[in-house]
């Protein structure tokens, strides 16, 4: 190609990149915003609304739960997040591997109020003294009773407490013709809420002491996880793991198919129950405790935030504090029909006299919540050897104060590399 | 242009993947196997702590080792008889015999995740086919899957849905290639079908047969699909696989660097058990083309 060509080529492309750049700056600016993908949120998008009042444009693109997290992650990996994020996983453990951007600038700046918000979902935010993220929607816990089945055997007594709810239990548990277990009153190792873990809470339990020493072979540990295998070895272990291999989603599940009687449950089951078993007549009470013990729950939290090395801060700050805002909280709520319950206290207290069923129960108990997560730094690792020390437990392979103690090793091993690891990557980012 | 730099630029696309998909990746994993990383902050160096926490402290390790070790001891031997039986049987000439031949193929098209959750139901074990069909003799069957003595057989029992696949067809390959008067001659010397099983047929096809039983222990070395989807490592870590553990660490608790190691520690396992198979096969592989 002759010299010339290619200095006119040249000149032709420059050109038409700078005609495309300043074409940019006439149209809004736009940002992304990556939310977890559901059907329930299908009739709502916050970007609309937003959009509509804003000085640039926010894209929600809705990404199914089950790649959210590791999609998120690989993008700011590749140095090109969204410009917002919505997310569930716990807070903490995201800000402890720097993958946030601190908001605390935006909330002084802007005199953000956040008494709004349920505290024990606000302290959830924080991460080594700054906060990452804003509450938007949680779910509450409560027990579900079959309220035919008890019709059914008389039952009029509703339970407080555990040992009553282990009583019920052997009232309620029925055999099929070919010996097959096919009805349980409660099920202490079935469902995402681990009873060993509350009952723990309920007794005292406290898994990290503040000179971040693990406490996880403790009286009070051991005596929920014994609570826990006594009530499945009554029913039989092997029973018991049968008749949950029948379990499965939506109609098939454990409670919802009546195969249940006790669960406990999150506040979006009263919607899932209408879907799919309208007819089960079932009703919700606290969750039972000890004699003399408080009531626990735990919940998580829905929250927004800013990733790690995302192009437009400010203005993804003003997206994220339209969508906590009251107003679009209702509205948001209101459309997608879900019984999800808003961070924002006075929305919750709202709909709990209006829509939601037994809402009463549930932000009850929302306020008697405790953080799923317990140890920000070893949190795969705590749930890992947790599950793996019940398992262990309930299949009586060995005694539990020794199942506890190794768990206990495990998990302060790790979290001791963990903390190393953190305070180097504190000490070296900036280099 | 040069006629070098043109081929150059032809393989180029390939040269670039293989340095950029295939080298590097390679080299930095034995780098990352020295650090503590997490993949979204930078690595520390930490020499061979990984390895020695493997070794000395890592409890799951060994479990995995052995769960991996008795899975491929179980699989190979079964799925490589089975498939040259069933070789043996479907070469045969007759009318439709590709028909027959395809039916036995079918099943191994079918995807690791499908198998799985197909299988998951087989397993179940109340309303579970296997345990329907055992009740009909009035046994009450395991429970399969949730049972720790019984839940790496079960994975072994659903590998033989694969048995009549491309397996089974390069033994029916290498039986067809067999010269069917060295049958006649052994035959005109006083030997009958099980001796010339073992005399001719196995001799013959045993470059085949080495060359499964390699494909076959790396295979079921890097097992994961079916623990990952049907039980998830339980019950009590009995199917928690080598791979499925490093998944666990690189992917869900994002120890990278821990994963890396775990990884150099799987490719020296199978050099080792590859380099042993090499070995020993110089004892019975027969190369005709060698003699």
């Amino acid at each position: 190609m002759k010299l010339f060509n290619r200095v006119w080529l040249t000149f032709f492309f420059a050109i038409c990149i700078f005609n495309l750049n300043a074409c940019e700056n006439i149209v809004k600016k736009e940002l992304e915003y990556w939310s977890i993908g559901g059907a329930a949120d299908s009739d709502y998008n916050a970007s609309e609304l937003f959009n509509s009042k804003s000085e640039f444009i926010v894209k929600t693109i809705s990404i199914p739960w089950t790649e959210h997290e590791k999609k998120i992650l690989t993008s700011i990996l590749s140095g090109n997040p969204p410009d917002v994020i919505s997310e569930f996983a716990p807070l903490k453990l995201w800000a402890s591997r720097s993958s946030l951007v601190a908001l605390d600038q935006y909330i002084e700046g802007d005199n953000f109020d956040s008494s709004k918000f349920f505290e024990a979902l606000w302290d959830e935010m924080k991460w080594e003294g700054k906060t990452y993220g804003i509450p938007v929607n949680t779910v509450s816990y409560a027990f579900f009773y079959n309220q035919d089945i008890f019709n059914e055997l008389g039952i009029t007594s509703l339970p407080k407490t555990w040992d009553q709810v282990r009583k019920l239990s052997k009232k309620i548990v029925r055999f099929d013709k070919n010996g097959f277990l096919d009805r349980v009153g409660y099920l202490p190792n079935y469902g995402n809420f681990r009873t060993s873990n509350v009952i723990a809470w309920q007794l005292g339990q406290k898994f990290i002491y503040e000179d971040g020493t693990v406490n996880f072979s403790s009286s009070e540990l051991e005596e929920s996880f014994s609570w826990v295998k006594g009530f499945i070895d009554e029913i039989g272990l092997d029973n018991v793991l049968q008749l949950m291999g029948t379990f499965g989603v939506a109609d098939q599940h454990g409670f919802i198919s009546g195969k249940v009687a006790m669960m406990i449950l999150d506040s979006s089951f009263p919607e899932i129950i209408s879907k799919y078993n309208p007819d089960l007549n079932y009703k919700v009470i606290p969750i039972p405790s000890f004699k003399g013990s408080k009531t626990v729950s735990s919940a998580g939290t829905w929250w927004v935030g800013i990733p790690k090395g995302a192009k437009n801060p400010r203005q993804s700050w003003e997206f994220i504090k339209f969508i906590s805002d009251k107003e679009n909280q209702i509205d948001y709520l209101n459309k997608t029909e879900e019984s999800l319950l808003s961070a924002n206290k006075d929305v919750a207290l709202m709909r709990q006299s209006k829509e939601m069923p037994f809402g009463d129960i549930f932000i009850s108990q929302l306020q008697n919540s405790k953080s799923p997560s317990i140890i920000p730094l070893a949190h795969d690792k705590f749930w890992e050897e947790y599950d793996r020390a019940e398992e262990r437990i309930l299949r009586n392979t060995g005694v539990i104060s020794e199942i506890l103690s190794n768990a206990e090793t495990q998990i302060q091993l790790e979290l001791n590399k963990s903390k190393r690891y953190y305070e180097y990557v504190i000490k070296n980012k900036d280099k | 242009m040069n006629h070098r730099l043109i081929i150059f630029l032809f393989l180029s696309p390939w040269i670039i993947g293989f340095l950029g998909f295939g080298i590097y990746p390679i080299f930095i994993s034995f780098y990352y196997s020295l650090c503590q990383y997490d993949v979204l902050q930078i690595p520390m160096y930490i020499g061979f702590e990984n390895y020695k926490n493997i070794f000395f402290e890592d409890l799951l390790f060994l479990k995995t080792i052995s769960n991996t070790f008795i899975y491929t001891f179980a699989r190979v031997p079964l799925n490589i008889t089975l498939s040259l039986l069933l070789a043996i049987l479907l070469n045969r000439r007759f009318r439709g015999i590709s028909i027959i031949r395809s039916i036995y193929f079918l099943p191994s098209l079918v995807s690791g995740v499908a198998l799985s959750v197909i299988w998951l139901w087989i397993f179940n074990p109340q309303i579970g086919l296997l345990n329907i069909i055992i009740s009909f003799f009035g046994l009450k069957g395991p429970l399969w899957l949730q049972d720790p003595q019984w839940s790496k057989p079960s994975l072994v029992i659903m590998s033989v849905w694969s048995v009549g696949g491309g397996r089974m067809l390069v033994f029916l390959a290498a039986l067809q290639n067999i010269n069917p008067r060295l049958y006649e001659a052994f035959k005109l010397d006083g030997g009958n079908d099980f001796q010339a099983f073992f005399h001719i047929t196995i001799p013959l096809i045993s470059p085949v047969l080495f060359l499964w039983s390699i494909i076959e222990v790396i295979a079921s070395m890097q097992i994961f699909t079916e623990a990952f989807i049907m039980t998830k490592g339980g019950p009590l870590d009995s199917t928690l696989f080598y791979n499925l553990y490093l998944y666990n660490q690189a992917f869900e608790n994002f120890n990278m660097g821990y994963a890396s190691a775990l990884a150099w520690i799987l490719l020296v396992l199978t050099l080792i058990i590859t380099t042993i198979q090499f070995k020993i096969s110089k004892k019975y592989v027969y190369y005709e083309g060698l003699k």
